[in-house]
């Protein structure tokens, strides 16, 4: 489902009264709690696309979803675990700390959620009018997109770093703009 | 109907083969595979089974019967199509933005056909079976390369022909002929007395100064005379030439700018607020300001410029190779090389130069972005690693600076050492023929002296195709506005309504700003003239979005709106924005005068019935107290006045206004308690008579509702009057006990 602002976070005020199972840790939930799940406590298990997670033996959810809370920064870390009315069960603060199948799970939640190819290598770059043409390598093999004013969709999150929005909305990553090989940094530069 | 698309011949057969694509209710492939790599497979709905193929031939096969519901997910870059089988979802196919909204009307047709075939099963026959068509939004790529078209626009940057955009900017000068005409005659004669002083040296040097044959001293001096006043007539001459073409060419270049710019301007006023939305307004302002005068730019400057340097080349090569045809031969030696570098230096620095402007621009913007900010800065004690921000920043205009200055003063010499062989060759190559006698020693001075003339041109025109690109960039950036159309569109048979009884019906409305995340979800409703409905709801439920339909500034995705049972997409725009009023929570008031900005909507009306209407609207007592009564100048955003005030001013002209439907969109300013009533009272004389959707937020607004609609997650949860409501102990219920709780908070805040 898309992520609407976090409903649950800021105002707690108008959040029903609790209908969800209790959380090992947190038998009364405060709602300006931050809750940090214990990755030891977690098991997470495939069911379908689903997946369902277990919190010491206690209590069982269905469906949750796995979120990053910095995809962009800190991408491996910090997954908020959200069950199916997207109510926070709890955040992980470091899923390589969790059971060997729980975190290849996690991993592939995560791989499926957050769809932003990584560029590996730049084939080909056209560019006409503004509206450039690329043909690339990525970590999930290669794509041509389209990127049309560059000077709002490339973005430099932190220094040598780039994303590209291309007109689909689609993003693409550089997570290392010198990382690449240099017929593919002059084929970037070219067009920054 | 179907959904079909291009289906590749290897699946095409395994799936008919028989050809044709009867049966097929919807082919579309995903761009995904589903372990997430690029990829094809095809998803295929017929009557009763889903399938899905990949690339390998590997797929799914359901039977409909087992499928209970299917769903769109829409992830971060992408979504997945699942569907709940047995209890479990199962995943059908991965896709990327570029196909979420196909998957997504995908979802929702196979919902329809599942629930059809229930209904079926059950022995009902009421139903109609689904359909699915093609995307009408398909069409909005363009037929060449399958780029996705802005909304509205069928000109594809990508596949724009240049001579296209050169012949519609020759358009703009057609109300100009003459004083064109004018301009080129100047340019031409310009040009041909720019040429003669470059060849007197030849008689100066063979008649006057070193004759070859003998002459007497008086007649060498009379041809002296003779050649420099023809030198001085010449260079002034082209002077004067030159002052009278850079005026005419002054006023016709700004004037078509202005032309343009005002069409422009106009234009964008009556674009659809969709389209103010999807575009920063920082690059709008742009358009209107900075394409329009790098056109501006490039019709004074360099259009004629680049004219008089073609003219000059041309004129130069024919003297040259009439006065010696061999040694021209020898001189455009270099010329290949020189116009292949130039064009490759120039490429260079432009890109770095480019880099240079982008980098200034962030430093400019940090400056300002931390000097408005500096109380915060202050506050949070962040000096230093604002000014060390700033330091990096700079440093990297710095590099950027550097790196360009560098490449140019490393470049530019080699150039002109190029450049600069041609002479030495005909100083060589010349001085020879001179020795021998076949080159008078003039010929080889005016040779020389054409020579520094012709490399100039040269040089430049190697980077024209550049320059040529950049400036219609501007232009067709200016065009591609013109030619976008406003997505409210008046429809070709659109009635005239003169007048409105204010009935208000929503049929199934679903809207979203972005097709595919609707805000307003499937809403119905029927609202009675001179009804007054209150809108209720958390942020986010969709109360203004409702409402900006209503006002017909977005038009609805699917389902009805009906004003007095006419489709509102058929009403003339005009008649109904005259019946429609608002009082919006930001209350926006013009720069201008109490006045103006109360007879904003009627202009005509007499300042007797402004006076009515502020009286109505419990403002007309504070306004004639003020120093300048009606004629004070309300400040930006109408600083110099209270909230309260200002508020009143909105619902006076509302009043003036005199709509038969009234969006009200309450503030929640907190006013005092006096000012609250008097804004209530003028409330409850707008209201009056009037079929009113009021966004309230004040339990008293919603107490004088004559219905309310609770809104959650873009549908109607709850509707019924006040008290109904408050007895069901719904979701209403529960907003207002959250409200009363925040009002006690307040209430020991205070």
């Amino acid at each position: 489902m898309s992520q609407t602002t976090a409903a649950g976070a800021g105002r707690k005020v108008e959040r029903p009264p609790v209908d969800r199972p209790m959380t090992a840790s947190d038998a009364k939930p405060d709602a300006a709690t931050l809750t940090i799940l214990d990755p030891k406590e977690l098991r997470f298990a495939r069911a379908g696309v689903e997946l369902r997670l277990t919190v010491g033996d206690r209590c069982s959810y269905p469906a949750v979803k796995v979120l990053r809370a910095f995809p962009l920064s800190q991408p491996q870390r910090h997954l908020s675990v959200r069950d199916t009315g997207n109510r926070e069960i709890g955040v992980i603060a470091d899923p390589g700390k969790l059971d060997e199948a729980s975190r290849r799970l996690v991993e592939e939640e995560l791989d499926r959620r957050y769809l932003v190819p990584v560029i590996r290598r730049v084939i080909a770059v056209k560019e006409w009018f503004g509206t450039v043409d690329w043909q690339v390598e990525t970590d999930r093999g290669e794509v041509r997109f389209t990127t049309r004013n560059l000077r709002e969709n490339l973005v430099q999150p932190s220094p040598g770093r780039l994303l590209l929005t291309d007109v689909e909305g689609n993003r693409y990553d550089v997570p290392q703009f010198s990382a690449l090989d240099s017929r593919s940094q002059g084929l970037l530069m070219g067009h920054l | 109907m179907a959904l079909i698309e291009q289906i590749p011949t290897r699946v095409h057969e395994h799936l008919c083969p028989n050809g044709g694509t009867d049966g097929l209710h919807v082919v579309i492939y995903a761009d995904l595979t589903r372990t997430g790599r690029f990829g094809q497979e095809w998803l295929v709905v017929t009557d009763d089974r889903v399938r899905v193929m990949g690339a390998d031939g590997q797929g799914l096969d359901l039977p409909l019967e087992q499928i209970v519901s299917v769903s769109a997910d829409s992830l971060v870059g992408g979504g997945a199509l699942s569907a709940a089988v047995d209890g479990r979802m199962v995943e059908l196919v991965r896709y990327t933005n570029a196909r979420e909204r196909t998957f997504s009307r995908t979802a929702k047709f196979l919902n329809e056909l599942v629930e059809y075939r229930r209904e079926l099963a059950k022995g009902s026959t009421e139903k109609k079976p689904p359909e699915i068509h093609a995307d009408e939004e398909e069409d909005n790529r363009c037929p060449r390369c399958k780029l996705l078209l802005a909304e509205g626009t069928k000109v594809c940057p990508a596949c724009l022909r240049k001579h296209k955009v050169i012949g519609r900017l020759a358009g703009y000068f057609k109300p100009y002929v003459w004083q064109l005409m004018y301009v080129s005659v100047l340019m031409l004669a310009g040009t041909g007395l720019n040429l003669i002083p470059p060849y007197l040296p030849r008689p100066l040097m063979d008649q006057v100064l070193v004759p070859t044959e003998a002459a007497e001293a008086g007649q060498r001096i009379r041809l002296l005379g003779f050649l420099v006043l023809a030198m001085l007539l010449a260079r002034a001459g082209h002077q004067v030439l030159g002052i009278l073409q850079g005026r005419a060419v002054a006023w016709l270049g700004a004037r078509l700018s202005h032309d343009l710019r005002t069409e422009l301007y106009s234009h964008l006023q009556f674009l659809s607020l969709g389209y103010f939305d999807r575009r920063k307004i920082g690059a709008i302002v742009a358009r209107v300001t900075q394409d329009t005068s790098s056109l501006e730019h490039a019709l004074i400057d360099m259009v004629p410029y680049v004219a008089v340097q073609v003219l000059t080349l041309i004129g130069i090569c024919a003297v040259l190779f009439w006065m010696n045809w061999q040694l021209t031969v020898l001189v455009l030696v270099p010329a290949p090389a020189v116009v292949v570098l130039s064009r490759a230096f120039g490429r260079r620095l432009m890109r770095l130069w480019h880099r240079f402007f982008h980098y200034r621009q962030r430093l400019n913007a940090g400056v300002n972005d931390s000097l408005s900010g500096i109380r915060v800065i202050k506050a949070f004690a962040q000096e230093r690693k604002e000014a060390g921000r700033f330091s990096e920043h700079s440093r990297e205009v710095f590099e950027a600076t550097y790196l360009a200055e560098r490449t140019w003063a490393t470049l530019f010499p080699i150039l002109w050492f190029v450049t600069s062989l041609g002479a030495i060759i005909v100083w060589y190559v010349g001085g020879k023929q001179v020795i021998s006698g076949l080159v008078t020693p003039g010929t080889l001075m005016a040779f020389v002296t054409y020579l520094t003339m012709l490399y100039g041109p040269l040089q430049f025109l190697s980077r024209i195709s550049d320059w040529l690109a950049r400036s219609l960039t501007s232009a067709q950036q200016v065009f591609e506005v013109l030619d976008t159309q406003p997505d409210v569109r008046e429809a070709a048979d659109a009635v005239p309504m003169p007048r409105i009884e204010g009935r208000v019906e929503l049929r199934n409305v679903t809207f979203g700003y972005d097709k595919h995340k609707p805000v307003v979800k499937d809403v119905s409703l029927d609202v009675a003239p001179g009804e007054m409905i209150g809108l209720v709801g958390h942020s986010g439920a969709g109360k203004s979005t409702a409402i900006n339909l209503i006002c017909r500034l977005y038009d609805v995705n699917e389902g009805q709106l009906l004003i007095d049972g006419v489709d509102i997409r058929r009403i003339h725009q005009q008649d109904l924005r005259r019946r429609i009023g608002v009082v919006l929570q930001d209350t926006f008031l013009f720069n201008g005068t109490i006045l103006e900005n109360i007879a904003y909507a009627k202009p005509e009306a007499g300042l007797e019935e402004v006076m009515i209407a502020a009286k109505a609207a419990n403002a007309h007592d504070f306004i004639v107290s003020k120093p300048d009564g009606y004629d004070s100048v309300v400040g930006e955003r109408g600083q110099m006045l209270s909230g309260g005030e200002r508020q009143r001013i909105a619902i006076a002209r509302a009043i003036l206004h005199d709509p038969r439907i009234l969006i009200l969109d309450e503030a929640t300013s907190s006013v005092d308690a006096d000012t609250e009533r008097q804004i209530q009272e003028a409330i409850a004389r707008l209201v009056k008579g009037r079929t009113t959707f009021a966004i309230a937020h004040r339990l008293s607004t919603l107490r004088n509702a004559d219905r309310l609609v609770v809104l959650k997650d873009g549908r109607i949860a709850e509707l019924g009057t006040h008290d109904e409501l408050l007895a069901k102990k719904g979701e209403f219920h529960r907003l207002v006990e959250i409200q009363k709780e925040m009002s006690r908070i307040k209430a020991v805040e205070r």
